[in-house]
């Protein structure tokens, strides 16, 4: 049963008319969510000790970190189905991914920057955690962009495929190493940017808005996938009928 | 003589670029078959050749094979396989000699042939000439002497009789009719009329 | 077969003896940069050097690879190769191998030198050339997965670069880390050894991703 459905979610007709039904009750449930978690963490849980309000940056931070990286695997096992089982689906789902994650990594980024300025006195610092960021959006771009520079829609579409998968393998390893060598130059003061031993106040609204950007990444995926397969599909018919109604 | 085999393609569609090349495109070479595949330039014949090579994979069918010798399609396509295109593969720096003793020692075959094919296609004496100070058709003729070296079953040619004389041209024919004798297949491509004293498969490609 | 590629490999090199010079011109003139750029007082030069050699040589290796690949996809001879019973996977393995040889040792050889350009401190130079010694399979690999997946496009250059650079950090960190680390006279054993087992880790997985990236290529 499982795998019917896992090969119907292949189809890009099933897939477009499936997501369009979807759509909005991920959209409100994202909405619900954002608005919850922003509320709670921007104004009802407790400021920090050390850093007080600034410190509710976390709550965008953090769950942009995160999503990041989410999205990179999401990408790379996509990637590795539609290697494997010849999905172009598959494919559609981890083209689409990239700009997404790409957008996600440029948000931690920033936030991160915006974070620093008062902790340490600038924008930019090679911290463990902004440095695998950046190395991240290096990783992304370089997606995109062999994507883009291959004309022919099917080899792009594997080549990137080939370098998401060797992306992701090397992520842990990247990970490691910046951490190893931010270590050997750690100063006190930048671990304020890590995850603080978290009070169970902070927690909720932390966890809400992780779960919440989640459903956000859904909510943006859906209708730009959506977008993707009536491009890729121009030429058949069900896609002419559906525009033209 | 070469143990029997079979290639067919089912239901083939390529789509190359924005451009459907063909669709519904079958055919089926055994084992002392010549296929010939006819069409205008640019409906895709070099496509469905490089199709049949795997190297591309169609958008729709399949090709499939049965051998006796080999395991699967792409080893045997590998193996069993010889594919003479537009690039002909032949190092400028690297002398006659040399480019061809590199694919007979690739695919394990016996150097001794060399000389003689160097001869057959009218090459004695450029042996150890680099490849750069031949020309065109030169070349395309060091290719040509690979067909006698690497004893393989099936020869996949892209526009073979282009760029030859008429004897040269007799002298292939020739060839393609000595390798359906070994019980061998040939698919070529020609733009042109070729006229072999074998019976010949056809095939119309494109939309 | 492997055997079969790589004399053909090293004969081809062979017809083109000044090539190879290329690829340490390119680390020397790069290293030199570095003085004229930021300072000639040794003292700075001597910080400088550990990082500057690793990442003149990790761009050396990178540029070096294209030679390889260029000529022999432009010919056709990759897919005769390919359609001549020659494997994707040694194809690309003898090329990173080729690099390794004919590239990557010279440049270990000639380390000393700038080393010694650089003011590097002498304690470092056994660091310097295990740490290379170590490093450059890892990224003569990596350089032919992102040269498999870019020899189709015609100006690949630079997005070879894009693709291949945020994976060599791993290798530049832990390489320059080990030198400096000699250089402070601390031990540096750990950072070969995380060197050595990303060299095991690159040597197993990545001919088959870059023979899998040729293979695309070649279809394009």
């Amino acid at each position: 049963m499982a795998w019917t459905w896992f090969f119907r979610l292949g189809s890009p007709k099933w897939f477009y008319q499936i997501a369009a039904r979807w759509q909005p009750w991920i959209w409100g449930l994202t909405a619900i969510g954002l608005i919850t978690g922003v509320v709670w963490g921007l104004w009802i849980a407790p400021p920090d000790y050390y850093q007080g309000d600034l410190q509710r940056i976390m709550y965008i931070h953090v769950p942009a970190a995160y999503l990041s990286m989410f999205v990179y695997v999401v990408m790379a096992v996509s990637s590795a189905i539609g290697l494997i089982w010849r999905m172009k689906m598959a494919f559609s789902v981890a083209m689409s991914c990239s700009p997404i994650g790409a957008a996600f990594t440029f948000l931690a980024l920033v936030t991160g920057a915006l974070w620093g300025k008062p902790t340490w006195g600038t924008y930019w610092v090679f911290d463990a955690r902004l440095t695998s960021e950046l190395i991240l959006l290096f990783l992304y771009f370089g997606h995109m962009a062999l994507f883009n520079s291959i004309h022919e829609r099917k080899t792009a579409d594997k080549a990137a495929a080939i370098l998401a998968i060797v992306g992701v393998v090397n992520i842990p390893i990247i990970h490691f190493s910046v951490e190893w060598w931010n270590s050997l130059h750690q100063s006190a003061s930048l671990s304020k940017l890590e995850k603080p031993a978290i009070d169970s106040s902070m927690l909720w609204p932390l966890l809400i808005m992780i779960v919440s950007f989640k459903l956000f990444f859904v909510s943006l995926l859906l209708p730009y996938l959506r977008n993707h397969i009536l491009w890729r599909e121009r030429d058949a018919k069900w896609v002419e009928e559906e525009v033209k109604s | 003589m070469y143990p029997s085999f079979s290639l067919t393609g089912q239901n083939l569609a390529l789509i190359r670029g924005d451009r459907l090349l063909f669709k519904d495109c079958n055919f089926q070479v055994k084992s002392g078959q010549v296929l010939h595949l006819k069409g205008p330039n640019g409906a895709g014949k070099t496509s469905l050749l490089n199709l049949i090579c795997g190297l591309i994979e169609p958008d729709q069918g399949q090709v499939t094979g049965e051998f006796e010798d080999v395991d699967s399609l792409s080893s045997w396509l590998s193996l069993k396989t010889l594919y003479l295109g537009h690039q002909l593969g032949i190092k400028s720096t690297l002398s006659v000699y040399e480019n061809l003793a590199f694919y007979a020692a690739l695919r394990g075959c016996d150097r001794q042939q060399i000389p003689q094919a160097i001869s057959a296609v009218g090459l004695q004496g450029y042996e150890t000439q680099l490849a750069a100070h031949l020309s065109q058709g030169q070349r395309r003729r060091i290719c040509l002497a690979r067909l006698l070296i690497e004893n393989v079953p099936l020869w996949i040619l892209d526009e073979p009789f282009v760029a030859l004389d008429v004897k040269g041209q007799a002298w292939l024919a020739g060839l393609i009719e000595q390798q359906v004798e070994r019980n061998g297949a040939v698919i070529f491509t020609s733009h042109q009329p070729v006229s072999l004293s074998i019976p010949t498969l056809e095939l119309s490609v494109g939309v | 077969m492997i055997r079969v590629l790589l004399s053909r490999e090293i004969r081809l090199l062979a017809r083109r003896k000044s090539e190879l010079l290329n690829p340490l011109f390119f680390f020397l003139i790069v290293a030199v940069l570095f003085p004229f750029g930021v300072s000639p007082e040794p003292a700075i030069l001597a910080e400088l050097a550990p990082g500057v050699i690793w990442v003149c040589a990790l761009l050396s290796i990178l540029l070096s690879l294209d030679a390889l690949y260029r000529e022999d996809f432009d010919d056709g001879s990759m897919v005769q190769m390919l359609l001549s019973g020659a494997s994707a996977t040694a194809i690309v393995s003898v090329k990173a191998l080729t690099n390794w040889l004919f590239t990557a040792l010279p440049l270990i050889m000639m380390s000393p030198l700038i080393g010694m350009m650089l003011n590097l401190d002498s304690s470092a130079y056994v660091a310097m050339i295990v740490s290379l010694l170590l490093g450059t399979p890892a990224m003569c690999l990596i350089a032919a997965i992102g040269m498999s997946l870019t020899v189709g496009l015609r100006r690949g250059g630079i997005l070879l670069a894009l693709l291949v650079l945020p994976l060599y950090i791993p290798v530049l960190i832990f390489g320059a880390m080990a030198v400096n680390a000699a250089a402070m006279g601390h031990d540096f054993t750990g950072q070969l050894l995380f060197l050595g087992a990303f060299s095991v880790l690159t040597l197993s997985l990545a001919p088959w991703a870059a023979g899998a990236a040729l293979r695309i290529s070649l279809g394009e």
